[in-house]
């Protein structure tokens, strides 16, 4: 018997790795399916951030009986993936496929240009080398300035230090917008209010190291900051433990971190939403009834509910009416316009 | 196979390596279990799973490594495993060295309870050894190979101390494939030859021939047939040679030596004086410390390997597995393992393998290489077998000077006898041979003249006629 | 058993035999995590060889398994473990992307032999450092080679991302493209497979060459047989064991670069998630043989590819393709299990030795 214990320990962590999303057959009452493929980056599903919202808006559009979709994933392992997973959905006679985050950006592009009967969209990206985008191709945009100034603003008002603090992921453009729009927000309460902030520096686990963003939150905190935003995956949770651990005010990112990371949720305000599963969703609903937008880009802002702030939960109560009014106020002024975060569209920081 | 030991004799078990001599004992050990049979010991069956059962019966076994440990004295090696204990479980040593002491007066086997193992010779040692069976109630003693390194001095220190046992009723099993030392100690002998038990006999009965013959099969020479000496220029000069070992201590002290064309001088000493030190000092495979190589007067000092093989350094290594072949290679490629890339062999950078082929042919030929074809294994080779290779290659490159270290030990009978003609024969062919080897008996009958090395120093240096037994076992002691 | 089909056993039916226990119990997973594993693999075979593109697709994932089982299996036979095959990959991929997309205006065929030359040094020059720190003062290569791993891995990041490789005008962290010259050729319009897998499958004849012709090959081979008898012989063991580390790291290197002249034409900065560890079971399970290394290569290349139309068809995690590697690996690495199921009493020629230490038979 000794011999197969070794296998099955092996096949017992396997099952544990592999028990994942599947997805189920669109309703039966469809005469014709609108088959979605969509391919994840290098963090694969289960990375509770790009690839594992982008697959929840493919997920909730097939939930959707009157849309009629079908949908599957294919994980990539490697750069060099993204290409012939992307031709497997399309030699697979797919309608649409959906890519996961501006990783994916050239090797879609070149793939909408070479099918232009499959219609193509990529969240977070819109990098065009033509001036015009392929018709077939719509990159998902948000502008996650406008949930980062609300987070901001609400920041340096629950602030009695005068000082907030932020650690971030990589600096790429969507991270630099979460930054500029945060500290931009604190400063358009109280010009004169201390911001710390600190990017991850190494790109492989640029939003994979808690440890990281917990000991920057921290040093943070001893320096005077007494509100945390952080925006970088796994790398700002690490930075929320460390307000909860120490009794500060938190701000999460993305989703409703109340929901997916309770671990923090006593110190949890908010989050500055960034509705990637809507998005996903609305695109597919889109293109599944033949209402595909043209210009290439589709932007999510507060106007159209892709990016904003999410429930207070506990914090309803701590959260005065004075602030919720002027946070009101804010947002109003983010969607008539008449008021600009100052990071929109930002690719670096400064 | 069929052997049987009374109470009060030594018994001889002699045959060549691979003769199933040590398998056999072992097996009375319970280090290995029998195919089938069975061992009848004192009367009854016994029943031996491992040495523990071993010990139970009164078997004791003295290894041909010794198993003690350096840094405990004597008395501790001894009780090891068996410790009396005193109070508050703690080792009675106090009580253990006057046991100790009362069973080393008992059996002539004076050495000092108190001493500290890593500071005995090999010889003490070896008591220790046979102290520590004896303390565990041992009535049959097992001697692996006892004599191979002791000086002829401590060899007949031995034989009286295993007279003694006898004499006092124990049995003794005598390991070994020297026939003058079955001459002078056994009562019986049995020899095997490929696992079977070929003979049972008596000194008186057989003469050390007889026993040869038995032990190989067919009639041997036992003498090394050669003519005097007939030296030429020195080939390969040492000058006050200092050579350290690997951790650094001085192994070869200041030797002064020299090897003249056309004569084997032979290094005689106890192993581990400063032997394989030197001769790896002499085929550059250790810098030495000070001192100067002369190889034809040219200073090779603090050259490589390589260099004291382009210029003509043979080597016959003592440790022919870890050294002298490469067990995966074929016999061919093992026959150009120091020529391989040169011509015949290789043209630039690629190999030639005809060539290699052909010139293996030929040694294997010559050499008397027993092989199905120069492109099998080496491995699959006896040692005998083996040991040609290693010397078919270090001759037939034509060497000036041959550093040839136990290039017998291990072999049968015959493949010895095999490569004592080549050494000679090249010798005669204006070879200088330098010749390392603990057996005091390959030394004297092959070597024009003997270098006694003791400590790292040549204590002594005798020509052939006046290299006799006694004395030179005397300057290995480091007593002349 | 005579000797001979002995040896067959262990060349022939024992890899075969690591690769169906890899199957069934990869097949086991597939089973438990809900899927089934018949169509599972239909699937993967599918993926691998029948689908559109299937086959060009394989063989695309198994050039670099060539390169770089070849290079592992180099060193092995100088009783090497090179365990920094990703690593010196990495370093060969970057120094092949940097000629590839600073030079331009070359002939194609001058462009790509002076990148390919390029990532044969980088994974040269990234396995001499292991190799120096090994002859020079006997620092185990497991420990080394594993190290710089990670120094590679960091060295790529730091210039890729944001650093000066990025390219400026991508949002995503990457080098430029390189020169249309510079790209390999693609061999079958509609495919990504590309002239690679020809400088691929010419390695082999040429390491098959070097080891078993010339003198470099049989310094190399007796070194890893055994070291002190190379040494007693005049072989000087650093210099063997300093240039089979540096061909087996060009061999890496030149991975490396062929993988981004022909398939991604740029390099992000996590290149690869273990090409050069596969290469490692690559290079065991073809027992360090040259032409072995083949079909070796092609096994993980129709994995690879084939992995992807299995998770399309059945949705099941991709990882159940490692599952595969890492049972063929552990039945691989693990003979004596083998030799106790089929009660071989003789243990084949090992494929590593690491310290090669025969002890004379004390008889």
């Amino acid at each position: 018997m000794r011999k197969i214990l070794i296998p099955l320990a092996v096949v017992g962590a396997l099952v544990l790795a592999s028990c994942g999303g599947s997805s189920g057959p669109a309703a039966s009452s469809c005469s014709k399916t609108f088959k979605v493929g969509f391919v994840t980056d290098i963090g694969k599903l289960g990375d509770k951030g790009f690839n594992d919202a982008g697959w929840k808006g493919v997920q909730d559009a097939q939930a959707d009986s009157s849309l009629c979709v079908q949908g599957k994933f294919l994980e990539s392992k490697q750069p060099t993936d993204y290409t012939p997973n992307i031709q497997q959905f399309v030699d697979q006679k797919y309608d649409m496929v959906v890519a996961a985050g501006f990783l994916l950006g050239d090797d879609t592009l070149k793939a909408a240009k070479a099918n232009p009967s499959v219609k193509f969209s990529i969240v977070d990206s819109a990098d065009f080398a033509d001036p015009v985008a392929p018709t077939n191709f719509t990159g998902l945009l948000f502008k996650q300035d406008q949930g980062a100034f609300l987070v901001g603003a609400l920041a340096a008002l629950l602030s009695k230090t005068n000082h907030v603090g932020g650690v971030y992921g990589l600096d790429v453009p969507a991270v630099v917008q979460f930054r500029k729009g945060y500290e931009n927000g604190a400063k358009y309460i109280n010009p004169s209010i201390k911001v710390d902030g600190v990017f991850h520096p190494a790109a492989a686990n640029a939003f994979a190291d808690p440890d990281w963003g917990k000991a920057r939150a921290q040093d943070e905190l001893s320096g005077g900051a007494d509100v945390i935003f952080a925006a970088g995956g796994a790398t700002g949770n690490g930075a929320l433990l460390a307000a909860k651990e120490a009794n500060k005010p938190c701000i999460g990112v993305d989703v409703d971190q109340y929901l997916t990371y309770p671990d923090v949720d006593p110190c949890l305000v908010t989050s500055a939403l960034k509705n990637i599963s809507v998005a996903v969703k609305s695109i597919i609903a889109s293109a599944a009834k033949g209402q595909w937008p043209s210009g290439g880009v589709q932007t999510f802002d507060i106007k159209n509910g892709g990016v904003g702030l999410a429930p207070y939960h506990d914090w309803d109560s701590k959260v005065s009416a004075d602030i919720k009014t002027k946070l009101q106020d804010i947002m109003t002024k983010l969607k008539d316009g008449s008021l600009s975060t100052g990071a929109e569209g930002l690719t670096k920081y400064s | 196979m069929d052997l049987v030991i009374e109470w009060g004799q030594v018994h001889a078990l002699l045959g060549e390596n691979g003769a199933g001599k040590t398998t056999l004992m072992n097996v009375v050990y319970g280090l290995v279990r029998a195919d089938n049979g069975e061992i009848i010991y004192d009367g009854s069956p016994a029943t031996i799973h491992g040495p523990t059962d071993a010990i139970r019966l009164g078997i004791g076994m003295v290894h041909q490594h010794f198993m003690l440990i350096p840094p405990l004295t004597v008395a501790e090696n001894i009780i090891l495993g068996h410790e009396t204990v005193g109070p508050v479980s703690t080792v009675d040593v106090a009580k253990a060295r006057k046991q100790v002491s009362a069973l080393a007066t008992r059996y002539q086997l004076e050495v000092d309870p108190a001493a500290r193992v890593a500071n005995l010779s090999v010889g003490m040692q070896q008591r220790v050894e046979i102290l520590k069976t004896l303390y565990r109630g041992a009535r049959l003693l097992i001697m692996d190979e006892p004599t191979a390194v002791l000086t002829p001095q401590e060899a007949q220190g031995l034989f009286e101390i295993l007279r003694g046992l006898a004499k006092e009723g124990k049995a003794i099993i005598f390991i070994t494939h020297k026939l003058g030392e079955v001459i002078d100690i056994a009562d019986r002998i049995t020899v095997m030859r490929h696992g079977k038990v070929v003979a049972t006999t008596t000194p008186g009965e057989s003469s050390p021939a007889d026993l040869a013959r038995l032990m190989v099969g067919r009639p041997v020479m036992l003498q090394v047939n050669k003519q005097p000496a007939r030296p030429g220029k020195a080939v390969m000069q040492l000058q006050h040679l200092v050579v350290e070992d690997e951790r650094r201590q001085t192994a070869v002290n200041g030797v002064d030596l020299e090897v003249r064309s056309g004569e084997i001088v032979g290094i005689a000493g106890v192993e581990g004086n400063g032997q394989n030190e030197l001769v790896e000092a002499l085929v550059g495979l250790r810098q030495p410390r000070a001192g100067t190589i002369l190889l034809n007067g040219r200073d090779v000092t603090r050259t490589s390997a390589r260099t004291f093989i382009s210029l003509g350094v043979g080597h016959i290594p003592a440790d022919r597995h870890r050294m002298g072949i490469v067990l995966e290679h074929s016999i061919a490629d093992n026959l150009v393992l120091a020529t391989y890339d040169r011509p015949p062999f290789a043209s630039g950078i690629v190999r030639q393998l005809g060539a290699v082929l052909s010139y293996a042919k030929k040694l294997v030929k010559a050499f008397d290489i027993r092989a199905k074809s120069p492109a099998q294994p080496v491995a699959s080779l006896s040692g005998g077998n083996q040991q040609k290779v290693v010397a078919a290659r270090e001759l037939g490159r034509n060497p000036k000077v041959l550093i040839a270290s136990q290039p017998t030990r291990g072999l049968d009978v015959g493949s010895i006898e095999f490569i004592h003609k080549q050494i000679v024969t090249q010798r005669d062919a204006g070879l200088g041979v330098l010749l390392v080897s603990s057996e005091l008996d390959e030394v004297l009958s092959l070597a024009d003249r003997v270098a006694v090395m003791y400590r790292g120093q040549i204590v002594g240096v005798l020509e052939g006629k006046d290299a006799e037994r006694e004395r030179i076992g005397l300057m290995m002691a480091g007593a002349a | 058993m005579n000797q001979r089909s002995r040896a067959l056993l262990a060349a022939v039916l024992l890899p075969v035999i690591s690769v169906i226990a890899g199957f069934v119990v990869a097949g086991l997973a597939v089973a438990l995590s809900g899927s089934d594993p018949w169509q599972s693999f239909y699937a993967l075979f599918q993926g691998a060889f029948i689908n559109p593109r299937a086959l060009p697709e394989t063989l695309i994932a198994t050039t670099p398994y060539i390169f770089l089982g070849l290079g592992v299996a180099l060193g092995f036979r100088a009783g090497l473990f090179n365990i920094g095959a990703e690593g010196q990959f990495y370093i060969g991929a970057l120094f092949g992307v940097f000629i590839g997309y600073n030079l331009h205006g070359l002939p194609a065929i001058v462009h790509i032999l002076l990148a390919l030359l390029a990532g044969i040094l980088g994974g040269f020059l990234w396995a001499a450092v292991p190799g120096i720190l090994k002859a020079r003062f006997g620092a185990h290569e497991v420990i080394t080679t594993i190290m710089l791993n990670y120094v590679a891995f960091a060295l790529v990041n730091f210039l890729i991302n944001n650093g000066p490789m990025v390219d400026k005008a991508s949002s995503a962290p990457r080098t430029p493209y390189i020169d249309p010259a510079a790209q390999l050729p693609i061999l079958a319009s509609g495919t990504r497979l590309h002239a690679g897998l020809l400088l691929a499958l010419l390695a082999i004849p040429v390491i098959w060459f070097l080891l078993d012709r010339t003198t470099i090959g049989f310094r190399i081979r007796t070194v890893g047989f055994s070291p002190t008898a190379a040494r007693a012989a005049g072989i000087s063991v650093a210099w063997t064991l300093l240039a089979t580390m540096g061909i087996s790291g060009g061999l890496a290197g030149i991975a490396g670069a062929d993988e981004v002249l022909g398939v991604s034409h740029y390099m992000p900065p996590s290149f690869s998630t273990g090409y050069g560890f596969d290469a490692i079971a690559v290079a065991l399970l073809a027992r360090s043989n040259p032409w072995a290394i083949l079909p070796a290569a092609f096994l993980f290349g129709a994995l690879s590819s084939g992995s992807r139309f299995m998770q399309f068809q059945t949705q099941v995690s991709a990882d159940v393709i490692s599952v595969v590697q890492a049972t063929v690996i552990m039945f691989i690495a693990a003979p004596v299990l083998f030799q106790w199921i089929f009660r071989l009493r003789r243990a084949p020629a090992p494929a590593i030795k690491i310290a090669s230490e025969t002890e004379g038979a004390a008889l």
